[in-house]
């Protein structure tokens, strides 16, 4: 354990905030994330100890992929910068349980499913195993029937629905650390480690939790003929997603330098789910109203706390820049990280893209390919990707480098470990002036 | 309720209008009868629209008007679909309306399927489609459906997560001409491989040609399992399928100067 002396801010610590401040560091800070299997993967592969089932760890970011959180000896052990660290699950971790099909309160549209479990939103999954392992595929979507009603009813039935309780007390009642709650957790990490603190309170999202309430085929046919029980519904998915980072930020807000919104997917590898204008018009109010809620609540806790966005895919730029922009009148701006930054997406919307058209307003968090690179890559394609990254996102400060995903279980420990080194070999500031092999140099991409 | 067209591009909403009046009147029809002919813009129309709630009434009156099903399927519902695809491509759609459109389609092929197999026409080809076993995603698999049988293709969906020897069995059932798989997850993609190696095992890779597609899916995954062609989007599943039965109908299933040519179906 790296011992914190007097009231300095030890190095990895600082290394975080200045990337979050948009100042050039020592260098790239690294962090991870993970699935359950990633995370065995990993601690096998580093020949520590691992628990072997899913349940006996504490539920990361959602239950979506069996996302486990990281222990704070792997931080150790690969010298990463940060914890990600996240508010429990209304009822406790992990958050599923098995569930009788006919205890299923609708028409599932699979027959027969076989083994079947409620995560706590109410949402019915499905063990989908494939070669190593698996994950809960969703199966049976809760407010599917309830937009094909008339809307009186459509709406009754989501104002009734059994919505989770963010303040569960459960919620701050454990940690990865046995005997801690997170308040504790969290107090610790400040206290008697030297890393920084990503942590995360919502569990659902608007957007992706009104996606796992409908079905992802039904919502969006729904944004176009029912828009007024979408408004509901984002509004009741809005105010739980509030309520659930004013519990985190309540509990341990001042120990936290900074927090990650639930995340959202709001394009595909080519383009964005729906036209700007229906952005603007229908999802986007929601998020700013999120946004500005949870960061003036932070705020008051830790006056330089920032607020991290999630999406995958190819977010284009009246997206993304309705985001940093935020409530005009709030006076605290938008979101101050993005993550996490696929490589491989539409060129116009890249990692160097973003960096170019937002990169002295936010930081960014992500950018090496779980997709190819880093399940099936060498080492040393690995690294070379690494230099990428940081040569296209690092200047002037501003990366946080990790997986563009979550690791899962193909990624070889090894380059895992490329991923890690190469960072704190290469990113080092000042970075180099030549540009690394593969980059990309932004010719042809607007300002 | 008529619906606006969306679109990423925040012109003039009447400027649009315009646009779409002057290809309203880019005649598709000259030979059909006035009558027919209103008819069929605007079914077509109401596809691009994604107006959907009338279609079985309006597919009545087709019928009505002693227009055959397979000539509403091959007219103005396959240029309907193809001017979707087209937008959606060209990022002027989104999946919303794209999610409208395919709704249209769905009511009213629920009608005409029965009508085609009573008319007896002969389909272009049969394809058997599915997505690979383990992965449980199929909106993108089902848009390509729709659209193959707008192009005249029997088209036997065999649903999500299908065992590899499901895709077997239905092909020599119904003796297909073409497989397609879908995946959306890098987990699961690798099941196109394994029920490409069952198909070669089972003797069947010089019958079908194998097109694969999904999220995860590029052209050198494609080349790598020993598939035919790699889809990017619906459209270009329609014109490889096509292009596998007609132009290339001479080259048999694994033949690699059917990949080779197919590459150029990629616009």
């Amino acid at each position: 354990m790296v011992a914190i002396t007097g009231k300095a801010v030890p190095p990895q610590r600082k290394r975080v905030i200045d990337a979050l401040n948009l100042v050039e560091p020592d260098r790239v800070p690294v962090g991870m994330w993970g699935t359950f299997q990633g995370y065995q993967n990993l601690r096998r592969g580093l020949g520590m100890d691992y628990k072997e089932d899913l349940f006996d760890y504490r539920t990361g970011s959602t239950t979506w992929t069996t996302d486990v959180s990281f222990e704070i000896d792997i931080a150790e052990r690969l010298d990463l910068d940060f914890i990600r660290m996240c508010y429990g699950v209304p009822g406790g971790s992990p958050g599923f349980r098995k569930i009788a099909e006919s205890d299923v309160p609708f028409q599932l549209e699979i027959k027969n499913p076989g083994e079947i479990f409620t995560d706590e939103w109410g949402v019915i999954r499905k063990w989908t195993a494939h070669e190593n392992g698996g994950y809960y595929e969703m199966i049976g979507y809760p407010l599917q029937h309830a937009t094909s009603l008339p809307l009186e009813e459509g709406l009754k039935i989501i104002e009734n629905y059994p919505w989770l309780n963010p303040r569960d007390e459960a919620c701050v009642m454990d940690s990865p650390m046995a005997g801690m709650t997170l308040p504790e957790y969290a107090k610790y990490i400040k206290t008697e480690t030297p890393y920084a603190i990503l942590a995360q309170g919502g569990r659902g999202g608007i957007f992706e939790q009104a996606k796992y309430m409908l079905g992802y085929a039904k919502i969006f046919s729904d944004f176009i003929e029912v828009p007024e029980l979408i408004e509901a519904l984002l509004t009741k998915l809005t105010d739980i997603e509030i309520e659930f980072n004013k519990g985190l930020i309540d509990a341990c807000g001042e120990h936290i330098d900074w927090i990650r919104m639930s995340p959202e997917d709001l394009a595909s590898e080519k383009t964005s789910f729906m036209s700007a204008k229906m952005f603007k018009k229908q999802l986007l109010p929601h998020y700013v109203r999120a946004i500005t809620e949870v960061k003036a609540h932070f705020l008051k806790k830790n006056p330089n706390g920032k607020i991290q966005f999630h999406s995958c895919g190819a977010l284009g730029a009246p997206f993304l820049g309705g985001l940093i922009d935020g409530d005009p009148n709030s006076g605290i701006g938008g979101i101050d990280v993005f993550d996490s930054m696929p490589p491989k997406v539409a060129r116009q919307n890249n990692p160097a893209a973003q960096k170019r058209r937002f990169g002295d307003r936010i930081t960014f968090y992500g950018g090496i390919d779980v997709q190819e690179t880093l399940p099936w890559g060498t080492t040393e394609e690995v690294r070379a990707e690494v230099r990428a990254r940081i040569w296209e996102m690092g200047h002037g400060g501003g990366y946080i480098l990790s997986s563009s995903h979550r690791l899962e279980h193909d990624v070889p420990v090894e380059n895992t470990i490329a991923m890690r080194e190469e960072a704190k070999e290469y990113g080092v500031y000042p970075l180099p002036e030549q540009p690394p092999e593969g980059v990309d140099l932004g010719e042809g991409l607007e300002e | 309720m008529a619906l606006e067209i969306k679109t990423d591009l925040e012109f003039d909403l009447a400027d649009l209008k315009v646009d779409i009046e002057t290809t309203r009147e880019t005649d598709r029809w000259n030979d059909a009868p006035v009558d027919v002919k209103e008819i069929f813009h605007t079914l077509e129309w109401n596809i691009i629209d994604g107006e959907h709630r009338e279609t079985e009434s309006f597919i009545d009156k087709c019928l009505a008007n002693e227009v055959s099903a397979r000539t509403l399927i091959s007219g103005p519902m396959s240029t309907g679909i193809a001017e979707v695809g087209r937008r959606f491509k060209n990022d002027e759609y989104f999946l919303p309306e794209v999610m409208m459109s395919a709704k249209c389609m769905q009511s009213a092929l629920a009608v005409l399927k029965p009508l085609i197999i009573a008319e007896k026409v002969e389909d272009v080809g049969t394809c058997v489609i599915g997505t690979i076993q383990g992965d449980l995603h199929d909106i993108g698999k089902n848009i390509v459906g729709m659209m193959l049988e707008a192009a005249g293709f029997n088209v036997i969906d065999l649903g999500v997560s299908t065992p590899p020897e499901d895709f077997i069995a239905a092909i020599r059932e119904h003796n297909a001409n073409i497989v397609g798989f879908s995946a959306l997850l890098t987990t699961t993609m690798n099941m196109q491989g394994e029920t490409l190696k069952l198909i070669i095992a089972e003797g069947l890779r010089e019958q079908v040609k194998v097109l694969v597609g999904g999220a995860p899916i590029s052209q050198s995954w494609a080349d790598r399992i020993g598939a035919d062609a790699y889809c990017t989007d619906a459209l270009v599943a329609v014109d490889k399928a096509k292009a596998c039965l007609q132009d290339f109908g001479h080259l048999v299933g694994g033949d690699p100067k059917l990949s080779e040519n197919l590459l150029a179906y990629d616009k």
